[in-house]
Order: structure tokens, then C-alpha cells, then sequence
């Protein structure tokens, strides 16, 4: 008597598949699919009732140019069958060219084969009388093949053996085999996208991580570099200081000049490292904003009392046009540093007996701050060229050669307004007539001002703050 | 009056012979040492109306002194702590004033002549407050 039964109703098949349906595309996991895929009709379904023994999922490789077995149903006749095998399963791979291999005619052919013969399957991996060892530990008498596809791919074959002549399998198995085949494909291809996507994921989080060492690294070098910098620097500085100002011995004044270039070579390259300090800071996201409501007339007023000295050495007036204006939001330490640096440039681009004059300006969401001078000017193909890195225009706001400038105030000035929502532009009527600089900076309790109070940089343990600019240094 | 004692701890050579002289030609007392340890001795007698400590040195860096100092003050106290580096990093400068130093100075950005009006303000500002202190008494 047979250990079988026929025939499950046709009424059946769908509820059965949309059952299985359920059991395969609700996992993800590929590893988890595939073993689902082989599990799934044998047991929840009970096709081990009606004779089916072993279910293989079998994938094609194509970057190796096999088939391999992916996954096999856990039943005692898939058991024996390994144990008798000379190559354990998870080694057979049948290169993808084999023609005479049955596996591989049904995926070219994308169509379902079936075989009472064992080594149709095996080969050329194991020899015939090896496969039919295999096949009479197992006790399969028929084994049915058939294409896993998705679209116009064909992704492998699904194996079902079972202990029946291929003549008593009814047409409802047929149609959900059929049907289970399809959703293989989809469940294949599913979990394959899966498992990329997050492979992907993972990939891009280590990069990240890494980036983000890697950007800390960077800040650590720049920081221990400028501190390795300033200590020669440091000595090289106080000494000629102390050549100049200690007056020891009577200096020539070729000497004096020698000395005097030589000390204010020093300063700019201090200059330099504090610049390239904040680069680094503002670049890497380090710079933090401390926000406050501030008067930008007080602030401007502030400024000016510091650079004043420096005003009168260089016979320069300085005048505040006030005028009453909002209150901002901003880091009130850094966009000092900002204003000195307009104030400063201005300074060191106009000729003794010119004026530098601050005015202020209102249109919400923003405050403006323009400081204008007599000097140089600039023409206009410059002034895009103002505010990058380095940027030297001849006899202009950055050129460092005699003016002594970095070449990277403005940049790191205009870094630190767009941190604050804020812009400066620079505008002159040409060479020789002077030009203005403006700072827009924004108005306390605007949609600007509490997009960049949720938006700006918090403070954190790795925030810094900026390198102060040196007043006696403009 | 007595001199006003200074004590400098800083391992460059050049930086603290350049200081020495400065300070001296002022006509203040003045000890050097070059590390951290021999800096904490020296601090650990007490004595000093001003210290100048610098931050990156060998043996024991100056936040390490401030941090020994802070968890064991000395008997004889000392003056106020001046740190005086050329590292500029707001993390330690943070440490620094947490482990009650007066101040943070960087010495690429000051002149030799810089340092001796700063010396003189914190000297000035002490000296008032043992005034204060006194009067109260």
C-alpha cells in the first residue's frame, strides 16, 4: 500500500498558496526565505502526505558560472540522501554549461522537467552510480524540476522529490507547484534586494564612521601641528621683539628695518596657523554658536573703541553713523571677530587721512552692517574672487604680500555670517574709490532667527571656538 | 616692599630664557623649572604670588599639576595660576578654568612687553584682594 494519499481538492490550491504566500514574503531574511521556501509545502502544507519528500532550492551564481544549492527541506529522506552522498551537498556546484545536466536545461529552457534517474541531476559533478547510491538512500522514485523566475530572469530550480510515479502527481499539485514557483522567485528576489540594501546600509555606515575618525584625526593633526608651529614661532617672535623694543644696543636703521620685516613676517605666519585653525573648525562643523540677542550698534561701537589706536597710528578716522536698529541673534564673540576683520581690512586698504565709516541698515528678517572707505577699491571682476580661499587680488582687500593679510579673513568671516543665516557682499565703484562691505545679520524673533536658533551648531564636547584676530596686527 | 615671587614652569628653552630675562629685568623674584613635577614641587611649598604654567610639557602636563593641585591644595597658599601655552583648544581651555586658573594665555599672540603688563594686572589684582581680605580681618 502506498504511504501516500491523492488528490487534494482543487478548491484547496489557492487558499494554500496565498497561505504560503504569507509564510515566505513575510520574511526578509535570506537565510530565513530560503529555508521557508523548502519547509513550508512539506509541512504546513502536509505535501508530505501526498508524497513529497524533499524540496531543493537550488540558485544560479553567475559571476562563477554555477548552480549551487542554496537550501533542502529537513526530512529524514533529505537526511539519508546526504549521509550516502560522496560530495557533501553544500559543495555541488554544476557549472552553468553542463548541457547534458537536466538542472541546467531547465533553466536555460525555463521549462519543468521531471526524471526517475538521479545522475540526469548529478552530473558531471558525481558519477552515475554515485547519484543512484544517493537516490536509493532517499528512496525518492521521482524527482520534478522546475524554473524559479522573476520577469524575464530565470534565478535557479526548484527541486520536488517525491515516492510517487510522476503519472500520479494530480493537476491541483501541479497548479500550486506552479503557483509556489512563482512566489519563489519573487522571495528569492526579494531577499536578495534585502540583503544588498542592507549589506549596502552597513557598507555606508562604516564609511561614515570612518569619515567621521578620519575628519577627527584631521582636526587632531591641525591642532597639534599649529601648537608644534607657534613654539618656534613663539621664540622667533619675543626675540626679535626684544632685538626692537629692549633697544640694548643701538640699532641701524638698515637693522631696525631688517629686524621689523623680519618680526612682521613672524605675525603674519602666526596670522596664518590661526587662520588655517578656524578653516579647520568652521570645515569640519566644529565651530559652535553660542546665540544671544545683541545691539548691533553696541557691538559696532564695542569694535571700534579696540581698533581706534590702531586708527590714529595709521592717521584714519573712524566714524559710527548710528542709527536705531533691531536687536540680532548671533554668537556675539564671533561675529566680532567678523567685524573687526571688515573694520581691520578697510583699515589696511586706505590711505592716511581717509575715513572708514560704519552705517546701519533694516529690512527684516535682516540688520545690515556696512562698513565703507576711501580706499582702493576693486573692480568689479574681483569681487566674486574676494571671499575664497587664498584669494590675492592685486592691491586689494586680500592681497597679503605688503598688506600682510592671511588671505583667508574674508572667507572665514563670510563661514562664519552664513553659519548665522547672515551674507556679506562687497561693493566699490572701481579702482581707487573706496568700497563697502555689508554684513546682514538676523533680527531677533524673525522665522530666520528660529530656523537658525533649531539649525545652528550646537555646542559639544568636540566644538572650538575661533582664534582671536590680533588687533595690533591689521 | 619684598619682591614679588613668580614661578615659571616651560619646557622650551629658548621661551623660558626669553621669559626669565623679561620677568628678572622687571626686578621680580623668579624660579624656572622645565616640567610638570619639578613645577608641582615647587608649587607644593607654596609661597609664589604668581604661577605661569604652561600646558604640553614632559613628565606631567599642566593640566595634570592643576588637577593635583586642586585635590591637594598647598599649605602655604600660592598666588593666582596663569596658563601660558600655545595650544588653543577649548576643551582643555574648559579643564583649565574648571581646575581654577586665572587665566589663558597664548603666547604666539602676545609680545614679550604684552606678557609683563598682564604679569603686572594679575599681581595688581591678587594684592587687592589680600588687601580686601586683610581690611576684613
Amino acid at each position: 500500500m502506498a504511504d501516500y494519499v491523492t488528490t487534494p481538492k482543487t478548491s484547496d490550491t489557492i487558499k494554500s498558496l496565498w497561505k504560503l504566500e504569507k509564510i515566505i514574503l513575510n520574511t526578509l531574511d535570506f537565510k530565513e526565505v530560503v529555508q521557508k521556501i523548502c519547509d513550508s509545502m512539506l509541512s504546513e502544507l502536509g505535501y508530505l502526505k501526498l508524497g513529497y519528500r524533499i524540496i531543493v532550492l537550488t540558485l544560479a551564481d553567475e559571476k562563477k558560472g554555477v548552480l549551487r544549492r542554496i537550501s533542502l527541506s529537513q526530512t529524514p529522506e533529505a537526511a539519508k540522501a546526504q549521509a550516502a552522498s560522496a560530495i557533501p551537498f553544500h559543495d555541488i556546484e554544476i557549472p552553468l554549461n553542463a548541457q547534458k545536466n537536466l538542472l541546467i536545461q531547465t533553466l536555460h529552457e525555463r521549462k519543468p522537467h521531471s526524471t526517475h534517474y538521479w545522475p540526469d541531476i548529478f552530473t558531471p559533478v558525481l558519477t552515475p552510480e554515485q547519484a543512484i547510491a544517493n537516490q536509493k538512500a532517499s528512496g525518492i522514485k521521482t524527482s520534478m524540476l522546475y524554473p524559479v523566475t522573476i520577469q524575464d530572469k530565470t534565478l535557479g530550480v526548484l527541486i520536488f522529490s517525491m515516492v510517487k510515479n510522476l503519472e500520479e502527481v494530480s493537476e491541483a499539485e501541479e497548479d500550486l507547484i506552479r503557483g509556489f514557483t512563482d512566489v519563489v522567485g519573487l522571495a528569492v528576489q526579494n531577499a536578495k534586494l534585502y540583503t544588498t540594501l542592507s549589506e549596502t546600509t552597513q557598507k555606508l555606515d562604516k564609511a561614515n564612521k570612518r569619515l567621521q575618525e578620519l575628519d577627527k584625526l584631521k582636526d587632531d593633526f591641525v591642532s597639534m601641528a599649529s601648537h608644534e608651529l607657534r613654539t618656534p614661532m613663539t621664540a622667533i617672535k619675543s626675540y626679535l621683539w626684544m632685538a626692537l623694543n629692549k633697544k640694548k644696543a643701538e640699532l641701524s636703521e638698515d637693522l631696525n628695518r631688517y629686524l621689523g620685516r623680519a618680526y612682521h613676517s613672524t605675525e603674519r605666519l602666526i596670522s596664518l596657523v590661526n587662520d588655517m585653525l578656524n578653516i579647520s573648525r568652521i570645515e569640519s562643523g566644529r565651530i559652535a554658536l553660542k546665540l544671544g540677542e545683541v545691539d548691533p550698534v553696541e557691538l559696532v561701537h564695542e569694535v571700534v573703541e579696540e581698533v581706534i589706536p590702531k586708527a590714529t597710528e595709521l592717521q584714519l578716522n573712524v566714524k559710527v553713523i548710528e542709527r536705531k536698529v533691531s536687536k540680532v541673534l548671533i554668537d556675539k564673540d564671533k561675529i566680532h571677530e567678523v567685524v573687526i576683520n571688515l573694520i581691520g581690512n578697510s583699515l589696511k586698504f586706505t590711505k592716511p587721512g581717509g575715513t572708514v565709516s560704519v552705517t546701519f541698515d533694516e529690512k527684516p528678517p535682516f540688520v545690515y552692517i556696512s562698513v565703507t572707505d576711501t580706499g582702493v577699491g576693486m573692480a568689479k571682476e574681483d569681487m566674486q574672487k574676494l571671499f575664497k580661499k587664498f584669494s590675492m587680488i592685486e592691491h586689494s582687500y586680500t592681497a597679503a604680500s605688503t598688506s600682510g593679510g592671511t588671505g583667508l579673513g574674508l572667507y572665514i568671516s563670510k563661514s562664519i555670517v552664513t553659519l548665522h543665516k547672515g551674507d556679506i557682499t562687497a561693493y566699490s565703484p572701481g579702482l581707487e574709490k573706496g568700497s563697502t562691505f555689508t554684513v546682514s545679520l538676523p533680527i531677533t524673533g524673525t522665522s530666520t532667527a528660529l530656523e537658525l536658533q533649531k539649525e545652528a551648531p550646537k555646542v559639544t564636547e568636540d566644538s572650538k571656538g575661533l582664534e582671536k584676530k590680533r588687533l595690533g596686527y591689521i | 616692599m619684598d619682591k614679588k615671587r613668580i614661578l615659571l614652569v616651560e619646557d622650551d628653552q629658548y621661551t623660558r630664557e626669553l621669559y626669565q630675562e623679561v620677568i628678572k629685568d622687571e626686578g621680580y623674584f623668579l624660579d624656572s623649572v622645565t616640567n610638570g613635577e619639578e613645577g608641582l614641587e615647587k608649587i607644593k611649598k607654596g609661597g609664589y604670588n604668581l604661577i605661569l604654567l604652561d600646558i604640553m610639557m614632559p613628565k606631567m602636563s599642566g593640566l595634570e599639576v592643576l588637577r593635583s593641585i586642586k585635590n591637594e591644595p598647598p599649605k602655604i597658599p600660592n598666588g593666582p595660576i596663569v596658563i601660558l601655552t600655545n595650544l588653543t583648544n577649548d576643551p582643555i581651555l574648559n579643564e583649565a578654568y574648571g581646575l581654577n586658573a586665572r587665566d589663558f594665555v597664548v603666547k604666539s599672540d602676545i609680545t614679550p612687553g604684552e606678557l609683563i603688563e598682564k604679569i603686572k594686572g594679575y599681581l595688581e589684582e591678587s594684592g587687592n584682594k589680600e588687601k580686601t581680605k586683610q581690611e576684613q580681618k
